[in-house]
């Protein structure tokens, strides 16, 4: 089924819209989530959370692009997960009070999500500047997590580019950041 | 900001990014299709020379062998390269078989005006000498067919009325004769064909 009909169906709030997306984009969102919290229960969690996810937005959300839509709240629900696995190590108890105390704040993620707001539209600028080689790169390794080998694989080209290109690019990264007045 | 934080907010960077980087290539950056390109223009390459160097003037000979019945007298394309030698070995074959309805050069012919049709053949008189001069005008000659004797039409077709026999009486006839028997003055011929009379000619 292509992503229309699939958006489509979300809009209809038939539940085929989420077994229909998981069959079209399951894989590349679990794929994505496992390099990112190196698990596979967390992965698959974060994929079931990003269809959650997509059933709340869509309507009123019309995505223009199906997939970089579902990966990128995938990708948001992987770090978050990451940052929840990598924080000081708590008691199962613990974790589930402050779960529940979560759920009295407001919006207990709006600070952050501004900041990775504005993050994202900086790096979004960024990016158009680039060649386009440069930009999937760079893409490949820093948004999909792809390793080198994979990206070199991916275009059919030396690890050892891959690499002279991502270094380029991030020098180019830093010297963008301190010209925005951001200290890295 | 450190590290981590921008790599979290990767997250939030524009779909059209993340969407092109998932279905997108380098614009010129792929070796790999530079190395298919090349390969594809060295197969076309040998295609051409294969085509040029031998399908083409097998192709010309057919061509030249196919036309040869509708005009006999037109010139038969020969290759200039390749294995002409064979082919032109095959050609003159072809040319010279008795099967294709060629004239046979290497045997005489004369013209005869046909008095009477026998059980074998007919009597006839030399009325003219195509390209012998063994016969003097006005002979009078028997004329026996040979069983594979060739009837054509004035235009030079093979004749499909010959199985029904055909009456030549009183006509006059260029034939092809294989054998000569001068003490009984006797022909024996393998084709025939109709022509005007010489004096007309």
């Amino acid at each position: 089924m292509e992503d229309k009909q699939i958006i489509e169906l979300y809009w209809q709030r038939s539940e085929d819209a989420i077994r229909e997306t998981d069959r079209a984009h399951g894989q590349k969102l679990h794929a994505l989530s496992f390099r990112i919290v190196h698990n596979n229960q967390d992965a698959e969690e974060s994929v079931s959370d990003t269809y959650m996810e997509a059933w709340n937005q869509i309507p009123p959300v019309r995505p223009n692009f199906l997939f970089a839509y579902l990966a990128k709240i995938c990708r948001n629900i992987s770090c978050s997960r990451l940052d929840w696995l990598n924080a000081a190590k708590r008691k199962a108890d613990l974790v589930e009070l402050t779960s529940e105390m979560e759920l009295c704040i407001p919006d207990s993620r709006l600070e952050q999500q501004m900041e990775g707001q504005e993050i994202g539209r900086l790096l979004s600028r960024f990016l158009d500047t680039l060649p386009k080689e440069s930009r999937l790169i760079f893409m490949r390794r820093y948004w999909y997590a792809d390793s080198i080998r994979e990206i070199a694989a991916r275009y059919g080209m030396g690890e050892s580019k891959v690499k002279t290109q991502l270094h380029r690019t991030r020098n180019k990264l830093r010297q963008y950041l301190e010209k925005e007045g951001i200290a890295v | 900001m450190n590290g981590k934080d921008l790599f979290s907010g990767m997250s939030f960077v524009e779909e059209r990014l993340v969407n092109e980087a998932e279905t997108e290539r380098p614009a010129s950056g792929s070796f790999a299709w530079k190395r298919w390109a090349a390969i594809a223009a060295c197969l076309c390459l040998i295609v051409l020379s294969l085509y040029t160097g031998i399908l083409r003037p097998e192709q010309e000979m057919t061509e030249g062998i196919a036309g040869q019945d509708a005009a006999d007298s037109m010139p038969i394309p020969m290759p200039e390269g390749g294995n002409s030698a064979e082919l032109q070995q095959e050609l003159m074959e072809s040319e010279t078989s008795p099967d294709e309805g060629c004239p046979l050069q290497e045997v005489p012919s004369v013209i005869l005006l046909v008095e009477e049709m026998t059980d074998s053949g007919f009597t006839a008189t030399v009325a003219g000498v195509a390209d012998t001069d063994v016969f003097e005008i006005g002979t009078a000659l028997n004329v026996v067919m040979a069983e594979d004797v060739r009837h054509e039409t004035p235009d030079g077709q093979f004749d499909v009325t010959a199985e029904t026999g055909i009456d030549y009486s009183g006509l006059c006839v260029e034939v092809q004769f294989t054998e000569y028997d001068e003490e009984t003055a006797t022909i024996v011929v393998n084709s025939i064909r109709e022509v005007t009379p010489p004096a007309h000619r």
